[in-house]
């Protein structure tokens, strides 16, 4: 009777055993899954976020703040005067530039040969207008744009420059 | 415990064991494909809106008008709503009888004039591009066309005449019939400026106001810009006449008409508007802010 009763108790243990490994099985099956999809979203962001940005590039170029009257360039005086904006406007942007997962806008002189930083003093032998930046991880793009200002002896003078946007990179938790 | 009873409870046990794993299996399966027939459908819907998210303004002040067709499914409910103090404008979409939107978006670089959509069968509507000048480039409006309308009786003929060709363009793939030979009140209440005529008309009331604010703040901030540039230029020779006044004047009365926008603020926008165009086409060519 008693030998009875004890394998009956090691029967009732053996299928709480089996029980719980099932469950640990199925609970790794599904953490595996989970994180294989997880990291799956985080390339399809990642590339959707390179995507919005290459065609950020165009969009920036184009705005009315940075953009030349006629013709696909970028207007020097413009981005001094951007950059002089008073701050509760330019907070406007920042928060454009944000929400959008931009994380830098900068434009650099390439062609004439110049160095530091731009403003209304040193323009336009300088090299960098940085009009965007957090301080955070980012991968960025660029394209080649003329830069044009207006010079006393040429009327409009165009220099080669680059605008450069970066993204943020999702985050890994 | 008896034998028979031993079995009992084994039975009992494993049927209950049984169903919390079965019952678990399928709690999980339908929550993974509810998660993954939402971004279905949300594709689905977002590929007919499409037009509305991807950069339309890219094209900038050198486009004009342009139209796209746009294509939702039946049974889809889409909602135009509009943030001035944040600046942006939202599409929220859905499916007639869902409660939670499939679909939500807020665009910070477009001003999208339309009404509510609320889809019966598959329908195909459209979407133009309205580059907004007033006198220099703001920004590209978006206006969507979901709805028949008679357009005779529109005050401005040029933009009577640039819908119209717009409209022959796209005519045959679209669902929507736009007659320009019969009238209806359309712009009844609306305090519209001339470059957002075709807007006002084709959106609500809310959305336009809204809208109108959301522009008229990037006016006075681009303004602010061209003001700035003309000092600039000034202090390397160029002349630049009475521009910067006319660009004070400007900013004063953009600023006057947002904060209250009746007929008064608007005409006096309206001179603002012109006092700055004649300021700016009376400058040497190279000396000028902006082309018209």
């Amino acid at each position: 009777m008693r030998n009875k009763k004890r394998k009956a108790q090691l029967q009732i243990q053996e299928m709480a055993f089996v029980l719980v490994a099932i469950i640990l099985l199925f609970g790794l099956v599904l953490l595996g899954f989970a994180v294989f999809q997880s990291a799956k979203v985080k390339q399809l962001a990642y590339e959707i976020r390179k995507e919005k940005t290459i065609g950020m590039l165009d969009s920036i170029a184009n705005m009315p703040e940075f953009s030349c009257k006629n013709a696909y360039c970028l207007d020097e005086e413009k981005l001094i005067a951007y950059l002089e904006m008073p701050n509760e406007q330019k907070e406007t942007y920042n928060n454009i530039w944000e929400k959008s997962k931009i994380a830098l806008i900068k434009v650099e002189r390439i062609l004439p040969e110049e160095s530091g930083t731009c403003n209304s003093q040193n323009y336009p032998d300088c090299k960098t207008y940085t009009l965007y930046q957090r301080n955070i991880d980012y991968q960025a793009y660029s394209t080649f744009m003329p830069l044009c200002y207006y010079d006393s002896i040429y009327g409009w003078k165009c220099d080669i420059a680059k605008l450069i946007v970066g993204f943020e990179v999702p985050k890994v938790k | 415990m008896k034998k028979a009873q031993m079995q009992q409870f084994a039975w009992i046990f494993s049927i209950i064991v049984g169903a919390v794993v079965l019952f678990l299996a399928f709690f999980f399966v339908t929550q993974y494909s509810k998660q993954v027939e939402r971004p279905t459908k949300q594709i689905t819907i977002a590929s007919g809106i499409n037009i509305l998210l991807e950069p339309f303004s890219a094209i900038g002040s050198l486009a004009e008008i342009r139209a796209e067709p746009i294509e939702l499914p039946a049974g889809i409910y889409v909602e135009f709503n509009c943030n001035a103090v944040k600046d942006y404008s939202e599409i929220k979409a859905r499916e007639k009888g869902h409660r939670r939107f499939d679909l939500t978006e807020k665009v910070y670089d477009k001003y999208i004039f339309a009404k509510t959509i609320e889809t019966k069968a598959r329908s195909k509507f459209f979407a133009f591009s309205l580059p907004i000048k007033i006198p220099f480039y703001v920004a590209t409006a978006t206006v969507i066309v979901a709805d028949d309308y008679c357009l005779a009786s529109l005050p401005n003929n040029d933009y009577k005449e640039s819908l119209q060709e717009v409209y022959d363009s796209i005519e045959d793939k679209v669902d929507i019939e736009l007659d320009f030979s019969c009238s209806e009140n359309l712009l009844e209440g609306k305090q519209y400026i001339d470059g957002l005529i075709l807007a006002a008309v084709f959106s609500e009331d809310d959305v336009y106001n809204c809208n109108l604010e959301r522009i008229l703040s990037r006016a006075i901030r681009i303004a602010g810009i061209y003001k700035e540039k003309a000092m600039l230029m000034q202090q390397k020779g160029c002349s630049v006449g009475n521009v910067i006044s006319a660009l004070d004047n400007y900013i004063n009365a953009a600023k006057n008409f947002k904060a209250n926008m009746n007929e008064q603020n608007l005409n006096s926008f309206y001179s603002a508007i012109e006092q700055l165009k004649n300021a700016n086409g009376n400058l040497k060519k190279e000396c000028r802010l902006f082309e018209e």
